[in-house]
C-alpha cells in the first residue's frame, strides 16, 4: 500500500509540475499577445510596443515563469487584462454558480449511481435491467449541450413548466428561485450517472456468481450480507476510479451546461476568457481546472486501491 | 465462463439491432449524400432570418437568412470527417507505441507509459479550450490534439492486448521458428488486436465525436458561419421558440449519430464478452 501511495503521488506531483508549465508555456507561445488584443486593429506599433512594457510582456520567458509562480504561490493570481480587476475576484464571484451546479449534481450522482447499478446487476438480464442498461446507453451518448437544449424546448418552451435560462442571476438570485437549477442539473447529471451505473452493474453482476460470493452461500451466508458487504465493495472499488473521471466531467459539462442555460459560473468564466484572449484569466482557469483534475484522479485511485488492492491500475 | 451467463446476455442484447443501425445510418447517410444531393450553392441568397418552414425553405431558415435543410445536408461532412480523423490520428500514434511498450526494452515501457499518465492530467475540453485561446482554432488542431487526448487510452489497450500471457506465448514460439518482426508484428499481431482494438475504435468514435461537438458549439473551432452541426445548433439557440427546425434537426441528427453508434458498440462489446 505504502509503495503504492508514494508512486502514485509522486505521479501527482509530476503532474501537476507538467500543468504549471503547460499553463505557462501557452501563454509565452501564443502568436499574438494580449497587447495586440487590447489594441485592436486602432493601436500604432508604438502603442502596443508601450502596452507591452507596461504589461512586462517584454522580458525573457524565463523570468516571467518565475515571477509567475512567485506571486502564484504567495495567492496573487494577478489582474485581469481585459477588465484591469484580480482574478480572484472573478473567480470568487463566479464559484458560487458553479458549485451551486456541480454539487447536487454530484450527490446524485454518488448515491443514486450505485444504487441503480445494484439493482439492475442483481436482475441481470431482466425487463428492468434492460431498460435501465438502454436508457444508460442512450443518455450517455448525448451530448450536454443538445440534451440542454432539448429539455429546454420541450419542458420550457413547448410545456411551460421549468425555467429556460439563468441570465442575470447571481449565487443569492438562484437560492432563492431553486427551479431555476432543475434542469441544469439534471443534464449535467445523466451522462456520468449513466457511466458510473453501468460500471457498477457489471461489477455486481460479475461478483454476484464469483467463486467468493459462491463460496460465502455455501457456508451460509445471507444473501443480503453477501452483497452488501463482498459483492458492492468489490465492484465500487473500479467505479471509484470512474467517479474520479466523473468529477472531472462535471467540470467539462458544468463549461457547457453554463453556456446553454446562461448561468455566470466558472465554465462560461472560463469560455469568456478564452474568447477575450484575456492570458491570466486562462491560465488561472486552467490550472484551477487541471489541477482539480490532478487531485480528484489522486484521491480517485487512491480509494479504488484501497477497495480492490489487487487491482492495481494507475491513473 | 459459463453457458447460463451466456444465455442471459444473449437474451440481454439481441433484440432489434436495426434500431441502432438505423439511428447511425441516418446521419451518415444525411453526411455522405447530403453535399451531392443538395448541390453547392447555398439556395435563396437574402431570405428572412428565422423563418418558420414555409414554402421554397422545408426546414426554414437560420439566422443568418440561409436554408437550413441545405445546412444540414452540408454539416454532417465536417462533424464526421473530423471525428473520424481525430480517431485516424490517436490510432496511428497509439496503436505503435503501445507494440513498442509491449516489446522486450523494460525501461522503454515504464517511459512510455508513465510519459502518457501525465497526459491523462489533462481535461479533454480544457486543453481544447486553451489551445482556442492563443489563436490555434483551425480545424487541423482542433482534430490533432482531440486525436492526441486519446493516445493514452489507445496505447494502453494495445499493450495490454499484446502482452497477454497468450498471446506472448505464441510470440515466442513464432520467434523461435525464425519468423521476423514484420511477421509477427503486422501478421499476428494485428490479428490478435483486431477486435479488442476495433470495439475500442467504435467508443473512442463517440468520445472524440463529443469532445469536437462541444468544442464547435462553444465557438473554439469552425468559424460561425459553418454549417456544422454543432455550429449550427450554437447560432440557432437563441431563435429556439421562433425556429425550433434550425435547432432541433442538427440536433436530432447529432444524437442519432451518437447514440446509434453507442448502442451498436455497446452490442459487440456484450458479443465479445459472451464468445469469450
Amino acid at each position: 500500500m505504502r509503495a503504492y501511495l508514494l508512486r502514485r503521488s509522486l505521479l501527482a506531483v509530476i503532474q501537476c509540475l507538467v500543468v504549471l508549465v503547460a499553463v505557462f508555456a501557452v501563454g509565452t507561445l501564443l502568436p499574438g499577445d494580449t497587447a495586440d488584443v487590447l489594441r485592436g486593429e486602432l493601436g500604432t506599433p508604438e502603442q502596443v510596443a508601450a502596452l507591452r512594457t507596461q504589461l512586462g510582456l517584454d522580458e525573457p520567458a524565463w523570468t516571467r515563469f518565475g515571477h509567475w509562480l512567485g506571486s502564484l504561490l504567495t495567492g496573487h493570481l494577478g489582474n485581469s487584462l481585459t477588465t484591469g480587476l484580480p482574478v480572484g475576484d472573478d473567480i470568487g464571484r463566479r464559484i458560487g454558480v458553479t458549485l451551486l451546479l456541480g454539487v447536487p449534481a454530484l450527490v446524485l450522482v454518488t448515491v443514486v449511481a450505485p444504487l441503480l447499478g445494484t439493482v439492475s446487476g442483481l436482475r441481470e438480464g431482466s425487463r428492468t435491467d434492460r431498460t435501465l442498461n438502454t436508457a444508460a446507453v442512450v443518455l450517455h451518448a448525448v451530448p450536454e449541450f443538445v440534451l440542454g437544449l432539448l429539455l429546454v424546448a420541450s419542458v420550457s418552451l413547448a410545456a411551460g413548466l421549468l425555467p429556460a435560462t439563468a441570465i442575470g442571476m447571481d449565487t443569492a438570485a438562484l437560492i432563492a428561485q431553486p427551479a431555476v437549477l432543475v434542469l441544469p442539473v439534471a443534464v449535467l447529471t445523466a451522462r456520468h450517472l449513466c457511466d458510473l451505473a453501468r460500471q457498477v452493474r457489471a461489477g455486481v453482476a460479475a461478483g454476484r456468481h464469483g467463486p467468493v460470493a459462491e463460496h460465502l452461500r455455501l457456508l451460509g451466508t445471507r444473501e443480503r450480507t453477501v452483497v452488501l458487504r463482498h459483492v458492492l465493495p468489490g465492484a465500487l472499488g473500479p467505479a471509484a476510479q470512474q467517479f474520479a473521471r466523473c468529477v472531472e466531467g462535471l467540470l467539462g459539462g458544468a463549461v457547457l451546461v453554463e453556456s446553454v442555460f446562461g448561468f455566470r459560473g466558472l465554465g462560461s468564466g472560463f469560455v469568456e476568457a478564452v474568447q477575450n484572449r484575456d492570458l491570466p484569466q486562462v491560465q488561472t482557469y486552467a490550472l484551477l481546472f487541471a489541477g482539480t483534475a490532478v487531485v480528484v484522479n489522486l484521491v480517485g485511485d487512491l480509494v479504488a486501491f484501497r477497495l480492490a488492492p489487487r487491482r492495481e491500475v494507475t491513473a | 465462463m459459463t453457458p447460463r451467463t451466456k444465455t442471459d446476455a444473449v437474451r440481454t442484447r439481441a433484440r432489434h439491432p436495426w434500431i441502432a443501425s438505423a439511428l447511425l445510418g441516418v446521419p451518415v447517410l444525411v453526411a455522405l449524400a447530403g453535399p451531392w444531393t443538395a448541390g453547392d450553392a447555398p439556395s435563396a441568397e437574402g431570405a428572412l432570418p428565422s423563418q418558420p418552414p414555409g414554402a421554397g425553405h422545408p426546414l426554414g431558415t437560420d439566422v443568418l437568412g440561409r436554408d437550413v435543410l441545405w445546412l444540414v445536408l452540408h454539416g454532417g461532412a465536417s462533424v464526421l470527417g473530423s471525428a473520424l480523423g481525430a480517431l485516424l490520428v490517436g490510432l496511428a500514434v497509439g496503436v505503435p507505441l503501445g507494440l513498442l511498450a509491449a516489446g522486450p526494452r523494460r525501461g522503454f515501457d515504464e517511459s512510455v507509459m508513465r510519459g502518457l499518465d501525465l497526459l491523462l492530467a489533462f481535461p479533454g475540453l480544457l486543453v481544447l479550450m486553451t489551445l482556442a485561446a492563443t489563436g490555434h482554432r483551425d480545424w487541423y488542431w482542433l482534430v490533432t490534439v482531440a486525436g492526441i487526448l486519446q493516445v493514452p487510452a489507445v496505447a494502453r489497450l494495445v499493450r495490454g492486448a499484446a502482452l497477454e500471457p497468450g498471446s506472448r506465448t505464441v510470440v515466442e514460439a513464432l520467434w523461435m521458428q525464425g519468423h521476423g518482426w514484420a511477421y509477427i508484428h503486422l501478421r499476428h499481431l494485428a490479428r490478435q488486436l483486431a477486435a479488442p482494438l476495433a470495439t475500442d475504435a467504435g467508443g473512442r468514435f463517440a468520445v472524440v465525436l463529443y469532445l469536437l461537438a462541444s468544442a464547435n458549439f462553444l465557438g473554439l473551432g469552425l468559424p460561425s458561419s459553418s454549417p456544422d452541426w454543432a455550429v449550427l445548433i450554437e447560432r440557432n439557440s437563441d431563435a429556439l421558440f421562433t425556429q425550433p427546425a434550425a435547432v432541433l434537426v442538427p440536433a436530432g441528427l447529432l444524437t442519432a449519430l451518437c447514440v446509434g453508434g453507442n448502442l451498436l458498440v455497446d452490442r459487440a462489446l456484450a458479443r465479445r464478452r459472451t464468445d469469450r
